[in-house]
């Protein structure tokens, strides 16, 4: 009888020592993974990386910096830039909370962003964004430009999103390479540091940008949201929320009935209902994003997000 | 005669003593000063003693040969040669030379080139660089979804072949449609938190006024 219970309770503290050694490991590779999102906030470097796509080769220069600001209150101010490498192209500024585009031939577009959108996503959302979507695997290390990368796997939750593969630098944390793969392991978007340059100040090509003229308010949003009455939505993706405010959207050629925006804090889907253009559907796809065209009657529903054709079907189905 | 000096030298060198005549044949001939210098020198590697040194003629002759040597083995910084094109006109002394110097830093920066064209791969070398380097978000140079990414020139063909004019006409117009629709989704995407944030704000001011009433 008492050696019955021991044996009992040897094995469920046994359970019980397990199940926090998974949960410390687990712990440790979220860590991990925000060593990372901190090394993009904290760092000062010179970057250029690569956007790999099926027949497309991007190449971009990315800069960021601290700048310490003198006065009592000395809040350290980040200053950002992203910029084509080669070509002409939008210049993309951030200093601070403010996120400035520059276009040629076109003003300053300023918006209210503590993050360059155009960067990967997972690098900048919030943690518990990312922990509620994705589940984390530590990989092995490789070495990538000569320094040894560890691979950590963000596997989606849920099968109707893309999972992510990052490589971290070991010494520094700072993300070396982010692939957006399918559920069979497909490349779908490879996004990848090919010149890595830790400063130990701010790079000297920000500092103009401490006390550069900007505009300083963003555009206030024109609140004239085009009437959706006649158009819902009857279901969203899991995980996702119908964002309640957004930008108005304005296109030149064929007007916009309806749109929506949605969001599960990571990703984003647009759908656009547009008067009909008598096309066959379509199915593109850039990168990791799907781009559909479905023609019903005398309507087109576009759907453009990161997420599996049959579900982009499905979305623009659920237009009514 | 010169044997006869050279063995009274070398036992000079070999620290035995001489006598005043030949010490004044040593200090007045600049032979035997040559020969006594080379004695030492023999001496000191022998003894393993010799410090790292070159004689003095080294510079010289090293400076000679390097003027007969083609200047194109010169590494130059390319900023100065710049600098001397630009005003090497006016002048006009050594057009030769700089041009020289010019075709080949332009060999250099083709050779440059050219690796990182053969890095990019073929596929970038099929579409219009100018589309792919401009455009951030080209929808012309997606590829299906059901198949393998074919390459976009075959893809073209197909599509000329296969349509009519006014078919094409119509995928042109799909395409500038799905362009626009691009650009109003990252629009809308760069103004999310904006929007979010203005929301935010015309909430609680509107609360404030419920309060009031």
């Amino acid at each position: 009888m008492i050696l019955t219970s021991f044996r009992f309770s040897a094995g469920w503290f046994c359970s019980l020592a397990l199940a926090l050694c998974s949960l410390s490991a687990l712990a440790d590779d979220w860590q991990q993974f925000e060593r990372t999102q901190q090394a993009v906030r904290k760092f000062n470097f010179d970057v250029s990386f690569v956007q790999v796509r099926p027949n497309q080769l991007i190449t971009y220069r990315w800069l960021h910096g601290i700048h310490e600001q003198s006065g009592s209150l000395s809040v350290p101010l980040e200053l950002e830039r992203l910029l084509l490498q080669d070509g002409v192209g939008t210049d993309t500024f951030r200093r601070g909370d403010k996120v400035y585009y520059a276009a040629p031939d076109a003003p300053v577009i300023v918006t209210q962003n503590d993050s360059i959108k155009e960067l990967p996503a997972i690098l900048f959302e919030p943690l518990p964004v990312i922990q509620q979507l994705y589940d984390i695997v530590p990989g092995s290390s490789v070495p990538l430009s000569g320094r040894t990368a560890q691979l950590l796997r963000l596997s989606a939750r849920d099968a109707s999103r893309y999972s992510y593969w990052l490589w971290q630098d070991a010494e520094t944390g700072f993300p070396l390479r982010v692939d957006t793969v399918d559920e069979q392991n497909v490349v779908l978007d490879r996004w990848m540091v090919v010149h890595l340059q830790l400063k130990p100040g701010l790079p000297a090509e920000l500092q103009s940008l401490i006390s550069a003229q900007l505009p300083e308010q963003p555009h206030a949003l024109a609140n004239s949201q085009a009437p959706q009455d006649q158009f819902k939505l009857n279901w969203i993706p899991p995980g996702y929320q119908l964002l309640a405010q957004q930008a108005p959207v304005s296109t030149r050629s064929v007007p916009v009935l309806a749109n929506w925006l949605l969001s599960d804090g990571l990703h984003q889907i647009s759908v656009f209902v547009q008067p009909t253009a008598r096309l066959p559907q379509q199915q593109l796809r850039d990168g990791a994003t799907t781009i559909l065209v479905t023609t019903r009657q005398n309507l087109d529903v576009t759907v453009i997000g990161p997420l599996r054709p049959e579900l982009a079907a499905k979305l623009a189905a659920a237009v009514e | 005669m010169s044997s006869e000096h050279q063995e009274w030298l070398s036992a000079a060198s070999d620290n035995q003593s001489v006598s005043a005549e030949q010490l004044d044949s040593l200090l007045s001939d600049p032979q035997l000063q040559a020969s006594w210098l080379r004695y030492q020198l023999a001496g000191s590697v022998i003894r393993q003693e010799l410090a790292p040194q070159l004689d003095t003629a080294f510079a010289d002759r090293f400076a000679a040969m390097l003027e007969q040597e083609d200047s194109h083995q010169l590494v130059a910084e390319p900023v100065p040669v710049l600098q001397q094109v630009t005003a090497s006109p006016v002048s006009g002394s050594q057009p030769a030379a700089n041009q020289g110097w010019w075709k080949m830093l332009m060999q250099g920066a083709i050779a440059a080139g050219v690796a990182i064209v053969a890095v990019v791969g073929v596929q970038q070398t099929q579409q219009k660089p100018d589309d792919a380097l401009t455009a951030p978000l080209p929808v012309l140079q997606t590829s299906p979804i059901g198949g393998v990414a074919a390459p976009v020139s075959l893809s073209q063909t197909s599509v000329e072949s296969r349509f009519t004019p006014q078919q094409q006409q119509q995928q042109l117009e799909q395409q500038r449609r799905l362009q626009e629709l691009m650009q109003a989704r990252q629009q809308q995407i760069r103004l999310m938190e904006q929007a979010a944030a203005q929301q935010a704000k015309k909430d609680t001011t509107d609360e404030g006024k419920g309060q009031q009433q």
